[in-house]
């Protein structure tokens, strides 16, 4: 799959625009590292390129193709987001990983079984957390993690993240980071992280890019 | 029996609870006296006027005059509730009106041409009481139902965001917010069928033993017209929480709020 923005812009109502003709592609199994300060537009490059929200000029394009006027629960699910913040939805830890199969368009995929989930959860490091624990008190490392394996539940071609070590302790935050660099090396998913961390990927080929109020979004090195 | 009636005189010597009213808001400094003496005038002239329309309609029994009528007193419910929601990204008012006028005007014929069987079905004097009960009571359940549904989504927006992001659809997403405000809005009419006649005698049932009948036939009609409150307030919460739903996520599931 090959993501596009083509010649975005953003503006919410009544403020100066946010971003502004700002065109970037993704392809298939890159790392992508975009930094920049706090409130230049991060998070709503990637909401934009989920879908959660659409520009206010420009288009986004899956292999060539609009994807919000098409199937967009589906662009969604190939193309996974993780919250800043995770959020976890009032139950157990099975019933945040199982969400993404409560809906119709999960209807070609089957649930995973009890040790999948459990599997995916010791590739976290999350092996001492029990599945039928309430997700709603675990510590944000661990929500983080949770989130992230929720997330990778949609078997997502391209995983947005934003921030998603920023609120972690560092051992927490280590954990994540290889996860994120072994998703993308060892199973060819596409990684777009947003961070304002010194966060130095070892085992990817990276893809630098840096978003400023001024200039827009470059290549950053 | 027959009511006994209220002449101009009895009228008069009711103004004077205003007075006494306006005395007591003096006497206090509560200042509500102007708006007591206008709030007066406005009853008399409101009513008055209500009294001569509903008069001339009774009269005509012309069905799409009545139809034509109930529509507008929908009309003022749906402005009304569109006031007390004050949301202002989303328009309640079209979604409210026309809902309100299928579902209500369905139940208010139902119960008139098949409960009470009132020949013809749009007889006046009961199509437009009975279709007023309605109108004023599931008024409050709509906007109860409404504010409810504005406020969850607010509160909820990153949980809906959440479900979005793993392929959810937006009912996908807010089943369990719709369900809350039907609930939320539907609450108090359940509640009456509780307590009604137990805490207070309802105000149709009042009128009817004032105007002469037994209680025995005043409870029936009572019971009717709790029982088609209950249903008028489902379906049309519902529908109008269904139309406003949809009215706050655009075509490709991304919250408007």
């Amino acid at each position: 799959m090959r993501l596009t923005l083509d010649a975005i812009s953003l503006q919410y109502d009544g403020a100066a625009p946010l971003l502004s003709d700002v065109s970037l592609s993704i392809d298939r199994g890159a790392f992508v590292l975009i930094r920049g300060p706090s409130g230049v537009g991060k998070s709503s490059l990637l909401r934009l390129m989920n879908g959660l929200q659409s520009p206010t000029s420009g288009r986004l394009l899956v292999d060539g193709r609009d994807a919000t006027t098409g199937d967009i629960t589906g662009h969604r699910r190939r193309v996974g987001y993780v919250q800043q913040t995770p959020v976890m939805v009032a139950g157990s830890v099975a019933d945040n990983l199982l969400l993404p199969f409560n809906y119709r368009s999960a209807r070609d995929q089957r649930p995973p079984t009890q040790d999948t989930l459990a599997a995916a959860l010791d590739l976290y490091r999350l092996g001492d957390v029990a599945l039928d624990a309430d997700a709603t008190v675990l510590s944000v490392g661990q929500q983080q993690r949770v989130a992230l394996v929720r997330a990778m539940m949609t078997q997502p071609e391209l995983l947005l993240c934003d921030e998603p070590t920023s609120a972690l302790d560092p051992e927490s935050r280590e954990i994540v980071e290889d996860r994120l660099e072994a998703t993308n090396v060892d199973d060819g998913v596409g990684v777009v992280l947003v961070t304002h961390a010194d966060y130095e990927p070892k085992r990817p080929k990276v893809r630098r890019l840096r978003l400023s109020a001024e200039r827009g979004l470059e290549d950053d090195g | 029996m027959s009511v006994l009636p209220i002449g101009w005189q009895q009228l008069a010597l009711c103004a004077a609870f205003v007075v006494i009213a306006a005395a007591a808001s003096l006497a206090l400094r509560l200042r509500l006296e102007r708006d007591l003496l206008w709030g007066s005038v406005r009853t008399f002239a409101q009513l008055f006027l209500v009294g001569y329309v509903l008069h001339f309609i009774f009269d005509l029994r012309n069905p799409a005059l009545v139809l034509l009528y109930y529509v507008w007193m929908i009309f003022w419910a749906a402005r009304a509730v569109r006031k007390r929601v004050n949301e202002d990204r989303v328009r309640v008012f079209g979604p409210t009106f026309v809902s309100m006028v299928v579902s209500y005007v369905l139940v208010t014929a139902f119960v008139t041409g098949a409960i009470v069987g009132a020949r013809p079905w749009y007889l006046p004097q009961y199509f437009i009481p009975l279709g007023g009960m309605i109108i004023g009571n599931s008024m409050n359940a709509v906007s109860i139902g409404l504010d409810r549904l504005f406020s969850d989504l607010r509160k909820q927006r990153a949980e809906i965001e959440l479900a979005f992001c793993l392929g959810a659809t937006y009912q996908e997403a807010t089943r369990d917010h719709l369900r809350d405000a039907a609930k939320a809005g539907m609450i108090p009419s359940v509640n009456a069928l509780m307590t009604v006649g137990l805490v207070s005698l309802p105000g149709m049932m009042t009128g009817q033993i004032l105007a002469g009948q037994p209680p025995l036939e005043a409870i029936r009609y009572q019971i009717v017209v709790m029982l088609m409150l209950v249903a008028s307030t489902a379906i049309g919460s519902v529908i109008v929480l269904h139309l406003v739903r949809r009215m706050c996520f655009t075509p490709a599931h991304q919250m408007r709020l």
